[in-house]
């Protein structure tokens, strides 16, 4: 029952291919291809399932109904339909905008949220591909969607969306800090940066989230995951109902789903990554551990979910100081106490 | 900040002058809904005018009715029956915790709690639910008329006005927790947008807003018309003069008007609703002021008379119009990310600015 | 900012004061989620009207089945917003006179009520149609036929 075992199916297959007197780097290259688009598929049917989710919880807390009407009584296709609207719609790229920036200033924001899907395990088989790094990909994969926000804002020959960009950009580098501290006391917790070993070391029932000071980490994931999403409380730079507006004003039709898929694909992934460091990830009695996965994964995001209905925005001021004054030094002091407490 | 806003408040246009991330000045263009209300008033006969009095401040129309029907009552020398004014003044006061459920929800829908938006309406469903009931309109009622209210109250109301009273507060208490002692609301409402007390009754200011700043002036109390003598309620003051010191006095205040409604429902006495009125009423030559503690202040109704069947002059005091012109000062030397929660906090309705 | 020699208790206390204010606000949003919604599924479900709703017009009719409108013009003296825009009455007088026109227009009307308190033959009244629908200007003008009420079993 580990992730080996994935690796052996690869194995497997490559010893029948290369028994046939096929050259090996073929057979990676068809591997790569399709597990490409099998991550691609799955992530997009998730954020679909995940959108019309997120309009059913946020219907129940406010005592009404979510969408209802498309595909059935409980509206599952509502996404597609809007999906298809968005497809229809005019792509307009505004006068005197940088064309080639603004084009590519989506897929930058897009593609790492994909990319990072590589090492999470979705089951004790199925882990695309266990990198002894797996943390640290994910932390500096991460990182480049920061860059994607200000293109998007600097393309857009608009100064409201540029100071929106710079906001954004400046909330996202910020809470990035916190974020890694908390990655960096599971690591340390778990003595390796590879997702296996994280995983392993949770085993039967160890959960990290059960280790004292980790419940800590396991807070300052949470909120700055919700910081990094940009979601309310931290959500400010999307927010157009104050006076500047979004970094992703100017975008339409197709390019902005793109921005809006992304924000989805990176909240599935936030949840499914705190599974695996905080919940341990695919264990679990009786059910198979696909199952057990998607369950604590969904879990984590109803939790998200619920946080963004009830709580108030804050200023960007308020925001800088919550990650340098408060959640800074708390990480900063959870991976000292970690260290001097929480390893295996 | 142009004239269209997520927010309700209406459209309404700020020209801020800012100096990085801090305002410097302020000027509100204002105009947008202009309607002619004044002049429409001199126009039409008495009692043909009073819905037009409804859509002035739309969020709490029966204040403006009451406001227009006293300055013509006084006018013309005419007494209202006593169960009509327990009547009004229930009307005044459901109307009263309607506008403040509104000032709640877009209140905390500016500052992205979208949950206690839908909240706050829903429980106001439940008072557009016996303003059908009773008058028939659920917005603009126009039920207060010249010597009494359009009809008396249906069976079923009372009891359903006193289930709705016994189920707002523990309502009430669910926003408190969602809302007033949650931490991020504190943080954008609190110490943000001062008005100190002289500043706001140089300003003419009146209603929550003066009350927020620690000065205990309410109409009902200082100037009582209809039977606010005879019931026992509070003015409710706080001294924190912040956008948070005004959202509590509107909380507060729901909490009163529920205890008003209760004792009109119990002291109800039998009788007329309306007074014997000429519809074709010519009130003697004269001027008279009718005011009103509407939930946003002090509403006036100034009207002038020739004798004829149709006013000379009407004019109209918003009291929003006074909290425009001191939200200038307000917004100096704060972020522009505080615009919005101070704009929030004044309650301002564009529709009885503009008029 | 707190005075100094306070500031580190007071920091923790902020702290744990926040966050539990920030829980109490998730357990009534949790709370709420649990109840019931309170929408209604319109057109499904169509709401309840009181008897006292003020919607679309309706022309009553006398004991003989015809319309009680004697076309005497008070409702249309009284409406604010120059609502009814025509009337237009037989031949007889007084009381024995019966409307044979009225053009109300639904889209200048306030329903106010205005006309119904004025009519001393008690011939009018907001029903409960609260969904007129027009596609064009014409379409808000109704005249009697539409607005009389249907008439009883038996009657002509």
């Amino acid at each position: 029952m580990n992730v080996a075992a994935g690796i052996g199916t690869y194995q497997s297959l490559l010893n029948w291919w290369q028994g046939h007197g096929l050259p090996g780097w073929i057979l990676e290259a068809i591997w790569m291809v399709a597990m490409a688009v099998i991550v691609t598929v799955v992530i997009l049917i998730s954020v679909l399932f995940l959108i019309w989710l997120e309009r059913k919880v946020s219907g129940d807390i406010q005592s009404r109904v979510g969408p209802n009407r498309v595909g059935g009584r409980f509206g599952p296709l509502q996404t597609v339909a809007d999906a298809l609207k968005l497809l229809m719609k005019e792509d307009i790229i505004p006068a005197g905008a940088d064309r080639a920036i603004f084009i590519l200033a989506p897929f930058v924001v897009f593609v790492p949220t994909l990319l990072v899907f590589l090492v999470v395990p979705f089951s004790d088989r199925w882990i695309v591909k266990d990198l002894n790094l797996g943390v640290l990909f994910v932390v500096a994969v991460s990182a480049f969607p920061v860059i994607g926000l200000f293109m998007a804002g600097w393309a857009s020959n608009n100064k409201y969306a540029m100071l929106g960009a710079m906001r954004a950009a400046a909330q996202t580098m910020s809470y990035e800090i916190p974020l890694i501290l908390a990655m960096v006391c599971v690591v340390v917790a778990a003595g390796s940066l590879r997702i296996g070993d994280i995983v392993g070391a949770q085993r039967d029932g160890h959960w990290f989230i059960l280790r004292f000071p980790l419940q800590i980490a396991f807070l300052l994931y949470l909120i700055t995951s919700m910081a990094e999403l940009k979601r309310v409380p931290f959500d400010l730079p999307e927010a157009e109902s104050e006076l500047v507006a979004g970094y992703h004003v100017e975008y339409t039709g197709m390019r902005f789903a793109i921005f809006f898929i992304g924000e989805f694909a990176h909240l599935f992934f936030v949840a499914a990554f705190c599974t695996t460091l905080f919940l341990g990830a695919w264990e679990g009695p009786l059910l198979p551990p696909a199952v057990w996965f998607l369950v604590k994964t969904y879990a984590v995001i109803l939790v998200i979910m619920w946080v963004r209905w009830t709580l108030p925005r804050l200023r960007i001021d308020q925001i800088m100081g919550f990650a340098w004054k408060l959640l800074v030094p708390a990480a900063l002091a959870t991976v000292l106490l970690t260290s001097l407490v929480g390893t295996s | 900040m142009g004239p269209q806003h997520p927010s309700t408040h209406g459209v309404l246009r700020l020209k801020l002058t800012l100096d990085g991330e801090v305002i410097v000045a302020c000027d509100p263009v204002i105009g947008y809904l202009h309607r002619g209300m004044e002049k429409i008033g001199e126009n039409r006969t008495y009692a043909q005018f009073i819905p037009y009095t409804d859509r002035i401040d739309y969020l709490s129309s029966a204040s403006n009715n009451e406001a227009f029907v006293l300055a013509v009552e006084r006018l013309a020398g005419i007494e209202v029956p006593e169960r009509a004014q327990y009547l009004r003044v229930i009307l005044l006061e459901l109307n009263r915790i309607a506008s403040h459920l509104v000032f709640v929800a877009t209140f905390a829908n500016d500052l992205a709690a979208t949950t206690a938006f839908l909240y706050a309406f829903r429980e106001r469903e439940v008072i557009m639910d016996l303003f059908e009931m009773w008058t028939g309109a659920r917005l603009t009622q126009s039920w207060i008329r010249i010597g009494g209210v359009g009809s008396d109250i249906p069976g079923g109301f009372e009891s359903k006005a006193r289930e709705f009273c016994r189920m707002l507060g523990p309502r009430l208490d669910e926003y408190d927790a969602l809302l007033t002692g949650n931490r991020i609301f504190r943080v954008r409402t609190e110490g943000i947008g001062m008005l100190p007390p002289e500043e706001a009754i140089d300003y003419g200011c009146s209603g929550p807003t003066l009350r927020g700043s620690g000065i205990a002036f309410d109409l009902r109390r200082a100037e009582p018309y209809e039977v606010y003598g005879k019931l026992g309620f509070e003015v409710i003051t706080d001294t924190a003069c912040d956008c948070m010191g005004r959202y509590r006095v509107r909380m507060q205040e729901m909490r009163q008007s529920v205890r008003i409604i209760e004792q009109c429902l119990d002291q109800l006495p039998a009788g007329q609703v309306q007074a014997k009125v000429s519809r074709a009423l010519r009130p003697p030559a004269g001027e008279a002021y009718g005011r009103v503690e509407s939930p946003r202040g002090e509403f006036g109704c100034y009207v002038v008379s020739d004798g004829g069947t149709m006013p000379l002059r009407v004019r109209v005091r918003a009291p929003s119009f006074y909290h425009m012109a001191v939200l200038p000062e307000m917004l100096r030397g704060w972020k522009v990310g505080d615009v919005i929660a101070i704009l929030g906090s004044i309650d301002i309705v564009l529709g009885e600015i503009d008029r | 900012m707190t005075s100094r020699p306070t500031k580190r208790h007071n920091y923790l206390a902020e702290i744990v004061g926040g966050a539990w204010s920030i829980a109490k606000g998730m357990a009534v949003t949790f709370r709420n989620a649990l109840r019931r919604p309170i929408t209604e599924n319109y057109p499904a479900q169509r709401p309840a009207i009181p008897p006292a709703w003020r919607g679309k017009m309706v022309h009553k009719r006398g004991e003989d089945g015809r319309p009680r409108c004697t076309a005497c013009m008070a409702c249309q003296k009284a409406c604010p917003s120059l609502a009814i825009v025509e009337i237009k009455g037989d031949e007889e007088k007084g009381r024995e006179r019966r409307a044979t026109s009225y053009v109300w227009d639904a889209s200048r009307c306030l329903f106010c009520n205005q006309c119904v308190e004025a009519c001393p033959f008690d011939a009018i009244k907001l029903g409960q149609e609260y969904g007129m629908i027009a596609e064009s200007r014409d379409q808000t003008r109704f005249d009697l036929p539409e607005l009389l009420e249907p008439a009883e079993e038996g009657e002509p």
